[in-house]
């Protein structure tokens, strides 16, 4: 158990640094699956197996698919952001010293963030998945519809935002489809055998 | 046995819901050419939503008391509804002039305000954080509606990125709370804040969730998007953006600040006051040089949240009561200016510059009377409404020993002066180079009109506005 979670941890922290050091953006990319993929093995050492399913089809399924889609698409100049590293070397390093105070900070006083008044039970024995479904559908029951009303308004923004009716577009019209028939399309002509020469 | 919830206590929120849905296959169906119908349909909707409010019983939750219903809660829902009839009335013509009458629109509207609903009833923070995304992403879709336009393009993707970022710090203090108290819920965060009210991440989770909300307030020094976001948008978006998340907000914070976090008091005071005249600076000075219309009230915005603030700041009822009233003030003068803003055309081109009312005087002599009115009532000039919304907060601030914020707040109110007169100089006083093609239809000019007379006969109904404050909240 120690021993992979040393393992899993290893190759996250190594990915990391091949995400920011590597040259070809598309590796950058796959590193960070590789990354993603390995955190979801620590998620599952730690008893979280739905965390872990739910970071591998989001952040590695959608989100780092999404990325790559877009390092390929667009055609990033590695030069400029290297200028850009450059650029903003200073503000970066006083950005990642204060997280590292932090961190420090919360592991030297790890009683403050503990919460000792609410513990777990889990009397039956059942799964991390199983106990997420159980308290969704009846104790955050409103919540849950509230989040798919929120799926809902991104589905039609993107189509309001997406779809545009311009002449000269081809587009099928299914119903354009189904109605056709034999009689609208096809025409027979007879020939007479005297014209063909 | 499993006891059944109440279902009457989220029926208006139930019924916005499924009236969304409705219109929405109504529209996808009827191929996008009864834009009016679907207009119609909505303005009904809101009504039978207004109206199922009353079936609402006082007092009653669900969910756990993660959604809790109260007079005050169900008065300011039906104010936000009333905002919202005004807004959809108001913009039709704006709408159809400008090539952005999608049945889209209205759906998006019904949906963002069934978020402000549920932001008001909140009792939870995972409510409080669900309903704040529903709400700010249909305004995100409605900012970028717009598509030809750079600029609208440039508002809503500073307006979806800092939005998103606002919400995920809500979502990082919400989850520093919940590390503390193991709830999410608002009496459990105040019975834990009772015993150890000196917790320090609990602190810093409030810190975090009020500037989020703050954010969400255009309030200073989180206010770096909104002229850019109210210039960007349609004209009727930017009349919802200014009314409907602002007061929602303000509610969402005061049940905050007053419920879960009322033993951090010497935590967060320090905050609003300094976010307070911070706003008041910005809006009032920044302005000044502002020549674009939506811009101007864009910072007229913040100045005014900065007012807001001050009632808070006191830490009592008259305070919060103080603030209401002039939110409900503020949001009546706005909605009245941008539908003066909407109405404002030149050969198929919306303008919004000072220098393109020049002259309005002589060509629409009421419409530059309202317009006046409004002015001075944003202003706090004494017979109109602005001015006792300012005079109730003030008080406030004085009575309970924060001199310094009322004098601040008067010597902000008296610079912001300068440039609600230059509106009321450029429609006098100034020489108009082209007319004006106005659009006017009957129903802008009626809300204009409407909120101006509003501002005008306020003398008349404070006493019992007041009266009616003082009744919904205690």
């Amino acid at each position: 158990m120690n021993l992979f979670f040393f393992l899993f941890s290893a190759i996250i922290v190594l990915s990391a640094i091949a995400v920011i050091s590597s040259r070809n953006p598309v590796h950058s990319v796959l590193f960070l699956i590789l990354a993603f993929v390995n955190a979801a093995g620590i998620f599952v050492l730690a008893g979280a197996e739905f965390l872990a399913m739910i970071l591998l089809i989001v952040y590695v399924g959608a989100v780092a698919v999404l990325f790559l889609f877009v390092v390929m698409m667009l055609n990033i100049n590695l030069e400029e952001i290297k200028f850009q590293v450059k650029k903003y070397f200073f503000s970066g390093l006083f950005v990642g010293l204060i997280l590292l105070a932090e961190l420090f900070f919360s592991f030297s006083n790890l009683d403050l963030i503990r919460n000792k008044n609410v513990m777990v039970t889990n009397s039956k024995n059942l799964t991390n998945t199983h106990q997420i479904g159980s308290i969704i559908y009846t104790e955050y029951f409103f919540v849950f519809q509230l989040s798919g009303c929120i799926l809902l308004v991104a589905m039609i923004g993107a189509i309001v935002l997406t779809l545009r009716k311009r002449p000269g577009v081809l587009r099928q019209t299914v119903s354009k489809q189904i109605d056709r028939k034999k009689e609208d399309s096809i025409e027979i002509i007879k020939f007479k055998n005297n014209n063909a020469n | 046995m499993i006891d059944l919830p109440n279902l009457n206590t989220i029926l208006p929120e139930f019924f916005l819901f499924i009236s969304g849905i409705l219109l929405l296959v109504y529209g996808a169906f009827s191929n996008n050419k009864n834009f009016s119908n679907i207009n119609i349909l909505t303005i009904i909707s809101i009504f039978i939503c207004i109206i199922s409010i009353s079936f609402v019983p006082d007092n009653s939750s669900i969910a756990n008391s993660a959604f809790v219903n109260s007079l005050f809660t169900n008065s300011i829902k039906t104010f936000i509804l009333l905002l919202t009839f005004l807004a959809v009335y108001v913009s039709s013509n704006y709408l159809n002039k400008n090539q952005l009458n999608v049945f889209e629109y209205p759906v998006l509207l019904l949906f963002s305000v069934l978020g402000m609903l549920v932001m008001v009833s909140s009792n939870d923070l995972i409510f409080l954080y669900i309903s704040i995304e529903l709400q700010s992403l249909a305004l995100y879709v409605l900012v970028a509606l717009r598509r030809g336009s750079i600029k609208g393009s440039e508002a809503s993707l500073k307006y979806f990125i800092l939005g998103s970022i606002a919400s995920a710090v809500i979502l990082y203090g919400s989850s520093m709370v919940y590390s503390v108290v193991g709830s999410t819920n608002y009496q459990i965060i105040k019975e834990f804040s009772d015993q150890s009210y000196d917790n320090l991440i609990l602190s810093l989770g409030l810190v975090l969730i009020i500037s989020g909300i703050a954010f969400k307030l255009s309030a200073a020094p989180f206010h770096m998007w909104t002229p850019d976001v109210y210039e960007g948008a349609p004209s009727s978006v930017t009349t919802i953006l200014v009314t409907l998340p602002k007061l929602a907000a303000l509610v969402v914070l005061v049940n905050l600040l007053t419920n879960p976090f009322i033993n951090q008091v010497e935590t967060w005071v320090p905050i609003i006051i300094i976010i307070s005249i911070l706003s008041m600076a910005i809006g009032s000075i920044s302005a000044i040089k502002q020549d674009n219309l939506k811009r101007l009230f864009a910072f007229s915005t913040i100045a005014n949240i900065g007012y807001v603030m001050i009632g808070l700041v006191c830490v009592n009822d008259e305070g919060i009561k103080a603030s209401f009233l002039y939110m409900f003030i503020y949001t009546l003068a706005t909605l009245g200016v941008f539908s003066f803003i909407m109405i404002l055309r030149r050969e198929d081109r919306q303008l919004a510059a000072i220098s393109d009312i020049a002259g309005i005087s002589k060509s629409k002599p009421l419409l530059a009377v309202a317009i006046t009115i409004l002015m001075l009532s944003l202003a706090g000039i004494p017979p109109f409404g602005g001015f006792f919304g300012k005079l109730f907060i003030f008080t406030a601030a004085i009575e309970s020993g924060y001199l310094y914020l009322a004098i601040s707040g008067v010597i902000f109110s008296v610079i912001s002066a300068f440039y609600y007169l230059k509106i009321i100089k450029a429609m006098y006083l100034d020489e108009s180079s082209e007319d004006l093609n106005y659009n006017l239809d009957k129903k802008q000019f009626f809300i204009i009109v409407f909120m101006a007379f509003l501002m005008l006969i306020f003398v008349l109904y404070a006493d019992s506005l007041i009266f009616f404050i003082n009744y919904i909240y205690n």
